[in-house]
């Protein structure tokens, strides 16, 4: 009984614990994408670990049953495939609309596209973005 | 085992805090969209320790829904962003 | 084709680099000086089918300290997939696509199962000749 609370204490409290740390590395943070970067960590540690205490907690006072541990799986999963997903969605939206990249950013491939060096000319890889972006959005630094 | 839950409360009550304030004083759009996720899901945080304090059955529903659909909002931010170009 | 525990063990692998990715970025937020390098490598892909792709994207999104900025389609021909991905806590750029094509590989493993070509040496000498060019 005791462990078990044990338990529950330490993911609850790593989980907000993560959360803050996120919060705080939007400060250390210097652009928008290196924001979304460092929001991983919240999203996909700290939110399972809180559902898993969470799970424990249910199993600890209401016993077992199928149903709880088939959404607790699948709540499990759906934070870190989300967050995935939704970071990459708004970090595309974030160069799409041209936001300012850190002038640390160095090397900016999405300036200066990588040459492989022995020939094998590979067209021209960033003819999409290139296009998608118009004038660019990491010429621009803050 | 409460003051757990009453600890917990007040750290991410701390991190919605902080990320207020980081977008009263952040400039671009981009980095409000994801300080709004984070309150987002810190404000899920919040609600599943209230819901384990007075001992709610539906807490992991709760959670579960929210996991799933918080990805609305982000998509939604990140649409704005573009002003609809995909 | 695909190899359902070789996939398992991926996913095992990919939560424990979350863990370390994790541990990594709090030690660094506590150092005073110098939080972050970041940098946005070009990393042309082996992948090839849509699932493949949507996977070793999402990989490297969730793992803390990467994430996916933009994607570039291949043609039919010769010219991969080119995914260009923010990199925060690498050393240098020759390190952050190491890591990189080390994911790749064991995604690919798993779901092809047998291992992939090996990645092609002019890229990797690329990026380490404009990096020595640069701090020249």
């Amino acid at each position: 009984m005791l462990i078990v609370d044990v338990l529950i204490a330490v993911f609850v409290l790593t989980g907000a614990l993560l959360m803050v740390t996120s919060a705080l590395a939007m400060f250390r943070a210097k652009d928008a994408l290196s924001r979304i970067n460092v929001f991983s960590p919240a999203t996909g540690l700290g939110m399972p670990l809180v559902l898993l205490g969470c799970y424990i907690y249910t199993l600890q006072h209401e016993g077992f049953s199928v149903y709880r541990l088939l959404i607790a799986i699948v709540g499990f999963l759906s934070f870190i495939i989300v967050s995935s997903i939704a970071s990459n969605t708004l970090s595309r939206s974030t160069v799409l609309v041209g936001s300012p990249v850190h002038r640390y950013t160095r090397p900016n491939r999405l300036v200066e596209p990588l040459v492989p060096v022995d020939g094998g000319e590979t067209g021209d890889p960033t003819a999409e973005t290139e296009t998608a972006h118009g004038d660019g959005p990491a010429q621009r630094s803050v | 085992m409460s003051i757990v839950f009453w600890i917990a409360i007040c750290l991410f009550a701390v991190a919605i805090a902080i990320a207020l304030a980081r977008v009263a004083t952040a400039k671009d759009l981009g980095s409000r969209a994801i300080i709004g996720d984070l309150v987002y899901f810190a404000a899920v945080g919040i609600l599943t320790m209230i819901a384990m304090l007075v001992d709610l059955t539906i807490m992991l529903d709760v959670i579960f829904l929210a996991s799933l659909l918080g990805i609305l909002s982000t998509i939604a931010l990140s649409r704005i962003l573009t002003r609809g170009y995909r | 084709m695909i190899d359902p525990l070789r996939l398992l063990g991926y996913f095992l692998w990919i939560f424990k680099e979350i863990v370390s990715g994790t541990l990594s970025m709090t030690t660094s937020l506590f150092t005073p000086h110098g939080y972050s390098r970041p940098m946005i490598v070009q990393v042309p892909l082996r992948c090839t089918t849509d699932l493949e792709i949507t996977m070793f994207a999402s990989s490297i999104t969730i793992t803390p300290g990467t994430l996916v900025v933009a994607i570039a389609a291949g043609d039919e021909a010769d010219d991969p997939p080119t995914l260009f991905v923010h990199v925060l806590f690498a050393d240098s750029e020759a390190d952050a696509l190491d890591g990189l094509y080390d994911m790749e590989t064991r995604l690919l493993t798993a779901m092809r199962r047998r291992p992939p070509k090996p990645v092609a040496d002019a890229i990797l000498r690329g990026a380490q000749g404009t990096q020595e060019g640069e701090t020249a």
